[in-house]
């Protein structure tokens, strides 16, 4: 006799199956376990009915699992017997053949009868519900002779049960009650391309049509619709929906409503009984699709196998069919009455979707078409997924949105169950503060009530980079937060709020308005304040500090009418301070009480470097000074007495002398701080309370305080983690930093005093480079232990890894430091552990992103976006590339240099292609080595290369389409679609004759009138149909195009030279003109500027240009691949004392070795940096024609020259091209669009709310 | 014609007629007034169909200038660049590649006889 308890199954079919074979599975011995089927057969696959119709699966192949494997594992099946009651006092189930059976546990699973409309002879043979597989032979049947059918349902069975008629040959029409098809599942746009799709199959549709009764005598005859209408039919298929099975549950008394009442672990009202499947009804919801099921199978299962915790928190239901190739995919809410729809729809691909989107959530998806990335949104769907991030582009499917998206952690089943919030309160709203709301918005928001107190009037803001408030950056921009944020995730924030006291017994901290705010948790992340030393005078009018937003202000209101500033403090923020000085127009020095600058940070020979390169910049260093007091002054306002007698006067005073932990808070309620200041915390950054925490600046771990914003954000994270019942690790924090003081690089990793007992130093030092670096290594000199670098920080990487992870020294470790000779030991990232931290901002290890690029990132955006890996200080930008390039080689995925996707080669590749080809179209070189038809990457680069090669008219037709719209209209386009008009001015010579012709011109057009830097005039405002009428006059007068709109030569900007210059060595005004007349007009993959100067002096700035020449006594020296702009670099001295001739040789050279061999749009000092060997290999080239190219370059470029042409004089020779300048193919009536205001005498374009309003709604 | 056009065509009333097909530049845009709107109109002859128009206005730049962009395809769809910020609209039906929330005007066309037609609703 079997003594394991007896679980019955009531029911055979897919949910009971599954749930037999999950248990099964969890537990195979537990449970004397018998099935009950009603159905003369196994178990089937019920969702296969309709492609076992259409032929697609034989009847056989819908078995699930058959009884004799049942038998194997000892579970007892019962098919074609029938449960007619449960006697619950008796725990018996009774059989229609009168045998009871013992339970012990039962299943419900009785599933579900297909829904027969009580219309007038529904009972008619040929009438039938397509549920089992019974109706399938008979539907088979009756299909043999052809005919017609009706399947009355337009859902998902009902199509699927017509697809499969219409494929056995009948001509098949579907009536639907509702306005369109698949209406639970798709929105109606969908459901038409779907109904679309079927039509094309031969299947008609009746919508809003409902079947009010059948006709016929021995047989269905025709349907009868409620317009009277009838369609003829000799089968009829009922799949208007399903009812729940709950008889046998009603009748023994438990609770039912729709279906059989189940909670979340599936029991019904009697405890020993549970349901699952179509007649289970869970939260209101009777499910009639297989995922849901088989969800509740699983839990089931999992339950009566012992786990408690199993719970059933509902299913998203998705739908994913296929119907006569076209493939459908819906989830969640189709059309929810709030939130919004991103809508793609393209009907020429067949292609829709609809993404339902609420707040940052999405909560539907309906897909057709494309339906690969359909259990993708599901997962959104499912998990509650902020989208925020990826919003733009959701609709474009997963593999552009998902590296967007951050983890956000399901939330999903916290909905219905809402859990006592946690109350945190926050003290502070720095950076670190801030950190910590975001790590806890990011993980785990909904668990906690959080209450932030700022002191500040502003939410946090970068105080890393607050000096930049004195440069481009407002307060905005440097904002971390806003109180949107705050109110997305149910935070409050209060700013101005000051807190004034902490009551650990009742749990509350009082703010300075006198209002308790109860806490369960509470972090104190109240940061520090500046020192100021005691020094008599220091409260004087004009004496400030360096920390907050509000005393940048003060300090750039004081600036006003002064003259000098002086810092007091050398550290990193001090020597910051001075540079906002020095920024804001004033005479800044530096006052240091230490013999050296940043004497935390280097060492005496760094420190002295520094010194050098900051007095370079004009700032005053004064070192060794003890400031004495600040007294009234003579020729400024305050006077700094020194102790050695000295003094120095100075209108405004910026204290930055080291800062001090704000523990004022925690020290009056008795935690416990330290000597010096500072909340004593432990590893988990918990105070003497465990109920308080605190971190950053006002904290003090391991008796230190970390005054960077890297340890502080690590301790915000371990606070998170402990909040959200972890258990958080603070380990102390690598202070090494890197950063850029007044323009000077400096670098200071770990040990960087060498005070390691043992360690070992090496020093390289190049006083007219000004590059000082050290490294101090362990006695052995196997591992790095600090460095000091200044001047140059370029090694600051790898040397940080080396210290960082322990990595083997090479035998010779002064070589990272040297000079690269070429033998530089290379640490690439392969060497380093998982573990190493890349990004210390954010603290993100190497496995970090490598798991990111396993999870398809593979661009350093899609890195940053996935892990903030350089997103803080950008310091390991470098490194995370590398990484990056490095791993996706290891995956076989060449990093792409192609063009574009029209263009398998790069731009030099194409470059070679034209040339070697001799191609002198786009459509031909893309019909030889493209596919496509081009876009607006290729077609510009492909007619520079054109241009620059055989350098033929650009508006020829066949090259009139590959220009961008500057050079189309050979004119630069402005922001509102006007133009701008550049005329040729070569060297910046112009006659009084000429100038007034400019004059004239833009008086005439009233043209907003400008001196460009490079010694034109351009003239704004020029509508696309003005600009023939403009040029005409200009061409008239002698002027020529001045390519201004092109990636091409530019302009040859120079100084007046020797002949009026008192300095001037020699003629740089005729130099330049030969140069800017030998090149003008050349295309190149970015635009190229020179400038030419008569003596050192360099009043043109050549050192700035691509090209700059500099006379000398000895001939012209000649400087390369400089550039201004966004990232300013001085140009290379490439040869000295040159003759005219051989200067012109080498730059036509230059030129066309960089048009040759550059990237598109890469300028000179670019190209220069990637070119291996540098400017020596340059040299190489151009000199001593390594390569011998050197004559082939110059016939190149003399074949440019020769064939040189003013575009906009043969323009105006062209009727038919000045066609293209009508303002409209069919209209003659300008633009009226474009609108001007008057400012300062001149026109400007008018904003949005200057127009007039007809024309703004185009917006 | 094809499906896409059939289907605008429904909602369409009014056909314009705006220009001669040989007044429009190939692969290239232009514009055109029909019924008080600025059109971009763009011929692309190996194309079918071969002219597409879209709404002058650039929505992300302000500024009536999409004719003047450069013509293309990005996986697989025909698009124009604006000339400001180079964003990519589909010439079949308007919508911004760079931001599925933006989508510019398309207007059904037809031609012929060599005249170019234009619906506008």
């Amino acid at each position: 006799m079997d003594e394991r308890p007896h679980l019955t199954v009531i029911g055979n079919g897919m949910a009971a199956s599954r749930a037999v074979d999950e248990l099964l599975a969890h537990a195979p011995q537990r449970y004397r376990i018998t099935v009950v089927g009603a159905e003369g057969q196994p178990a089937y696959n019920r969702v296969l009915l309709s492609a076992a119709l259409a032929g697609d699966v034989p009847p056989d192949g819908l078995v699930l699992r058959p009884a004799h494997d049942l038998a194997e594992h000892g579970v007892e099946v019962i098919s074609g017997r029938r449960v007619i009651a449960i006697e619950r006092a008796a725990r018996c189930l009774r059989l229609d053949d009168g045998e009871r059976l013992h339970y012990d546990r039962v299943l419900l699973a009785t599933g579900a009868r297909a829904v027969r409309p009580d219309v007038p002879r529904a009972q008619l043979p040929g009438v039938i519900a397509f549920r089992t597989l019974a109706h399938l032979q008979h539907v088979l049947d009756a299909c043999r002779g052809g005919g017609q059918a009706v399947v009355v349902g337009g859902g998902l069975l009902g199509l699927e049960t017509a697809a499969g008629l219409a494929r056995q040959g009948l001509e098949v029409t579907v009536l639907h009650a509702a306005d369109h098809i698949l209406n639970r599942q798709l929105d109606a746009p969908a459901a038409a391309v779907v109904q679309r799709a079927l039509e094309a199959r031969g299947i008609r549709f009746e919508l809003s049509a409902r079947c009010t009764a059948l006709t016929g005598d021995a047989r269905v005859e025709a349907v009868e619709l409620g317009d009277g209408r009838r369609v003829a039919a000799q089968l009829v298929v009922f799949a208007v929906g399903i009812s729940p099975r709950t008889e046998l549950a009603r009748e023994a008394g438990i609770a039912c409503n729709r279906g059989v009442l189940v909670d979340d672990a599936l029991a019904t009202s009697d405890p020993l009984i549970d349901a699952i499947g179509e007649c289970a009804e869970h939260r209101g919801v009777c499910y009639g699709v297989v995922a849901p099921l088989y969800e509740q199978a699983a839990v089931w299962a999992r339950r009566v196998a012992g786990d408690d915790a199993a719970a059933y928190a509902g299913s998203v239901v998705s739908a994913q069919l296929k119907v006569s190739g076209v493939d459908v995919f819906s989830a969640g809410q189709i059309e929810p009455q709030d939130g919004e729809a991103l809508v793609l729809h393209d009907p020429t691909a067949g292609v829709y979707r609809r993404l339902n989107v609420r707040g940052d959530r999405v909560v539907g998806a309906v897909l057709v078409g494309d339906v690969a990335d359909g259990p993708w949104f599901q997962q959104l769907i499912d998990a509650r997924t902020d989208v925020a991030a990826a919003r733009q582009v959701l609709l474009f499917g997963r593999a552009l949105a998902e590296p967007r998206l951050k983890r956000v952690e399901a939330s999903a089943s916290c909905e219905d169950k809402p859990m006592q919030k946690t109350r945190v309160v926050v003290i502070g709203n720095g950076m670190v503060g801030q950190h910590l709301v975001d790590t806890l918005a990011e993980t785990a928001a909904d668990r906690f009530a959080l209450t932030v107190c700022g002191e500040e009037s502003r939410p946090a803001y970068d105080r890393v980079h607050l000096s930049e408030y004195f440069g481009d950056k407002t307060a905005d921009e440097l904002a971390l937060t806003t109180p949107a944020f705050y109110a997305r995730h149910g935070f409050e924030l209060r700013t101005a709020t000051a807190v004034t006291a902490i009551d650990r017994a009742a749990r509350t901290v009082t703010t300075a308005a006198g209002e308790e705010l109860p806490y369960d948790k509470l972090v104190i992340a109240s940061g520090s304040y500046p020192f100021v030393p005691p020094v008599p005078g220091r409260d004087r009018p004009g004496c400030f500090v360096y920390r907050t937003l509000d005393d940048l202000d003060a300090i750039r209101a004081a600036a006003q009418g002064a003259r000098v500033g002086v810092v007091v403090g050398g550290g990193l923020l001090g020597l910051e301070a001075a540079n906002a000085l020095k920024s804001l127009g004033l005479e800044a020095h530096v006052v240091e009480f230490a013999p050296q600058l940043m004497a935390v940070q280097l060492d005496a020979g760094g420190g002295a470097l520094l010194r050098r390169k900051i007095e370079a910049l004009g700032v005053g260093v004064h070192t060794g000074r003890n400031t004495r007091q600040i007294v009234d002054g003579e020729s400024c306002r305050h006077r700094m007495q020194f102790a050695d007698g000295e003094h120095l006067e100075t209108d405004l005073i910026v204290f930055s002398a080291g800062i001090r932990p704000r523990d004022e808070l925690a020290r009056s309620c008795g935690l416990e701080v330290g000597e010096r200041g500072g909340i004593v915390v432990d590893d988990r950054c918990r105070t003497g309370d465990p109920d308080i925490y605190a971190i950053g600046e006002c904290a003090l771990w391991d008796g230190r305080i970390f005054g960077l914003v890297a340890p502080g954000y690590q301790m915000a994270k371990t606070v998170a983690a402990e909040l959200s019942g972890g258990q958080g690790a603070f380990a102390g924090a690598d202070m090494s930093t890197k950063l850029k003081l007044l323009g000077v690089d400096v670098g200071s990793i770990g040990d960087a005093h060498a005070r390691t007992p043992g360690a070992l130093c090496y020093t390289y030092q190049d006083d007219l480079a000004g590059v000082y670096k050290k490294i101090v290594v362990d006695a052995e000199g196997r591992r790095l232990l600090g460095a000091v670098l200044v001047g140059d920080a370029a090694d600051y990487g790898s040397l940080l890894q080396f210290c960082l992870n322990g990595i083997d020294l090479p035998a010779q470790p002064q070589a990272l430091i040297l000079p690269d000779a070429g033998g530089k030991p290379a640490l690439g990232p392969d060497k380093l552990p998982a573990e190493a931290q890349i990004c210390s901002c954010h603290d993100v290890s190497k496995g970090a992103i490598v798991a990111a690029i396993d999870e398809g990132c593979t661009t350093v955006g899609d890195l940053k976006t996935c892990t903030k890996a350089g997103t803080g200080c950008g310091g390991c930008v470098p490194l995370v590339k590398s990484l990056l390039e490095v791993e996706l080689t290891k995956r076989g995925l060449a990093v792409n240099t192609d063009i574009c996707e029209h263009f398998p080669y790069t731009r030099q590749d194409l470059y070679q292609l034209v040339r070697v080809g001799e191609i002198r179209t786009f459509d031909a070189l893309l019909d030889r080595h493209g596919r496509g038809r081009g876009c607006d990457i290729c077609k510009p680069a492909v007619a520079s290369i054109l241009a620059a090669c055989w350098n033929e008219y650009v508006l020829k037709p066949a090259h009139e389409g590959l220009q961008d719209s500057n050079d189309r209209f050979l004119a630069n386009i402005q922001k509102d679609g006007t133009y701008s008009v550049v005329p040729r001015v070569p060297g910046g010579e112009i006659t009084p004759q000429k100038l007034a012709v400019l004059a004239d011109v833009a008086q005439e057009f009233d043209l907003y009138t400008k001196v460009t830097g490079g010694q034109r005039i351009d003239l704004f405002g020029a509508r696309l149909d003005q600009l023939p009428a403009i040029w005409k006059r200009l061409v008239d007068a002698g002027f020529e195009s001045g390519h201004a709109y092109a990636k091409a030569v530019r302009t040859v900007k120079s100084c007046v030279g020797s002949t009026w210059c008192r300095y001037g060595v020699d003629d740089s005004v005729g130099l330049a003109i030969l140069l800017e007349e030998r090149y003008k007009g050349l295309r190149a993959p970015h635009k190229l500027k020179f400038a030419v100067s008569g003596c050192t002096r360099e009043c043109a700035e050549a050192q700035s240009k691509d090209v700059g020449v500099i006379a000398t006594e000895q001939g012209w020296n000649l400087y390369l691949c400089g550039n201004g702009g966004m990232k300013p670099r001085h140009a290379d001295l490439f040869a000295t004392g040159l003759d005219t001739s051989t200067l012109i040789r080498y730059v036509d050279r230059f030129l066309m070795f960089y048009i040759k061999s550059a990237d598109r749009l890469q300028r000179t000092s670019v190209w220069r940096d990637n070119l291996d060997g540098g400017i020596d290999y340059l040299r190489d080239v151009i000199i001593d024609d390594r390569l011998g190219i050197a004559a082939e370059l110059e016939a190149q470029m003399g074949h440019v020259i020769d064939t040189y042409e003013c575009e906009w004089k043969k323009t105006l020779d062209d009727p038919e091209r000045l066609r293209r300048f009508k303002p409209f193919v069919n209209s003659d009536t300008p633009d009226e669009t474009i609108h001007f205001v008057r400012e300062r005498g001149q026109v400007r374009p008018a904003r949005t709310d200057e127009k007039p309003s007809e024309v703004t709604e185009h917006a | 014609m094809p499906e896409a056009a059939l289907a605008m065509n429904q909602e369409a009333n009014d056909w314009v007629e705006v220009c001669a097909l040989d007044d429009l530049p190939h692969n290239a845009g232009i514009a055109a007034r029909v019924a008080g709107r600025q059109v971009a109109l763009f011929h692309l002859p190996a194309e079918t169909p071969a002219v597409y128009a879209l709404d002058n206005w650039d929505p992300l730049g302000e500024a009536a200038v999409l004719a003047r962009g450069i013509v293309g395809d990005l996986g697989g769809a025909l698009v124009v660049a604006s000339p400001l910020y180079k964003q990519h609209f589909r010439l079949a039906d308007g919508q911004c590649l760079e931001d599925a929330a933006v989508r510019v005007t398309a207007y059904p066309v037809r031609v012929d006889q060599g005249r170019v037609w234009l619906a506008v609703s």
